[in-house]
């Protein structure tokens, strides 16, 4: 099987990594860094598991990971908006709540009014 | 060099098995966004240790869904109250204006009330400033958009 000691990205892709960097207020190089550090981790990997099993091609291997990699990244992001959301309702229940415990003490002064001196003003 | 006609390159550390360099490269591009959560230990697992991991992600995300989508009802349904609260404030300001206004003048004429006027007109104009002026309590009336995932 042929083999690669690197790749070009094209126009596109290159432009994803620019867009990326600068969302990140990363430097491209930062980004372009990783690459050759992540490539050899599951290059590294997929040598052992192919040791064992031949089956194994190093796309699928590479694909597994990066999928298990995109779960955890999604299970991350949700686990903020679950705090977000967590944080949110409370404040809102709160602030609900002292409101209506403030305008059951108002409406209460009313009724003392209303009915004890007429709704008419002396 | 132009801007939008850079055309990035990376060398890799090993030489790696690939048929195609383009879907290579089409796939590092797809998935830069998860390349930081890659851990180092992978190195030491099986296949079978990662589709296990992404078993146990998958569950603890379904649990998290659920209790996300629960929280976005109440969410909700919290939001259309405060909106109601909200949308009524301005016969309640009238309200507890006349109100505010009965209470000073009743103390001015000596009416006996069973409740204590300066407390009361206190709490009133609390009521007013708290949750009627531009100073009204934040809490309810702004909004955090959240995505119904």
């Amino acid at each position: 099987m042929k083999s690669v000691k690197q790749v070009t990205f094209n126009f596109t892709e290159s432009r994803r990594i620019k867009n990326y960097a600068q969302k990140n207020n990363l430097e491209e190089k930062e980004v372009l860094s990783k690459y050759p550090e992540v490539m050899h981790i599951i290059f590294q990997a997929w040598k052992k598991n192919h040791s064992t099993s031949q089956e194994i091609s190093f796309r699928d291997f590479f694909l597994q990971v990066m999928k298990f990699a995109e779960f955890e990244f999604r299970l991350k992001e949700r686990k903020g908006d679950l705090k977000l959301i967590n944080e949110h309702v409370k404040i809102l229940r709160d602030a609900l709540e002292e409101y209506e415990q403030d305008y059951a003490t108002v409406i209460k002064i009313e009724q003392i009014v209303k009915e004890l001196a007429g709704g008419t003003m002396p | 060099m132009k801007i939008g006609t850079t055309m990035f390159t990376v060398k890799f550390k090993d030489k790696v098995p690939c048929d195609d360099e383009n879907i290579l490269a089409s796939d590092l591009a797809y998935y830069l966004y998860y390349l930081n959560i890659i851990p180092k230990e992978i190195i030491e697992w099986t296949l079978e240790d990662i589709s296990k991991k992404r078993l146990e992600d998958e569950t603890i995300f379904t649990e998290m869904s659920k209790e996300y989508s629960n929280l976005f009802k109440e969410y909700a349904l919290i939001r259309l109250k405060a909106n109601e609260l909200y949308e009524r404030n301005r016969t309640v300001a009238l309200t507890m204006g006349l109100l505010r206004q009965k209470l000073i003048k009743f103390k001015e004429n000596n009416i006996e009330l069973p409740l204590d006027y300066d407390k009361s007109i206190e709490i009133v104009e609390n009521f007013i400033y708290r949750y009627l002026t531009k100073k009204q309590d934040k809490r309810l009336i702004e909004q955090v958009v959240f995505q119904e995932r």
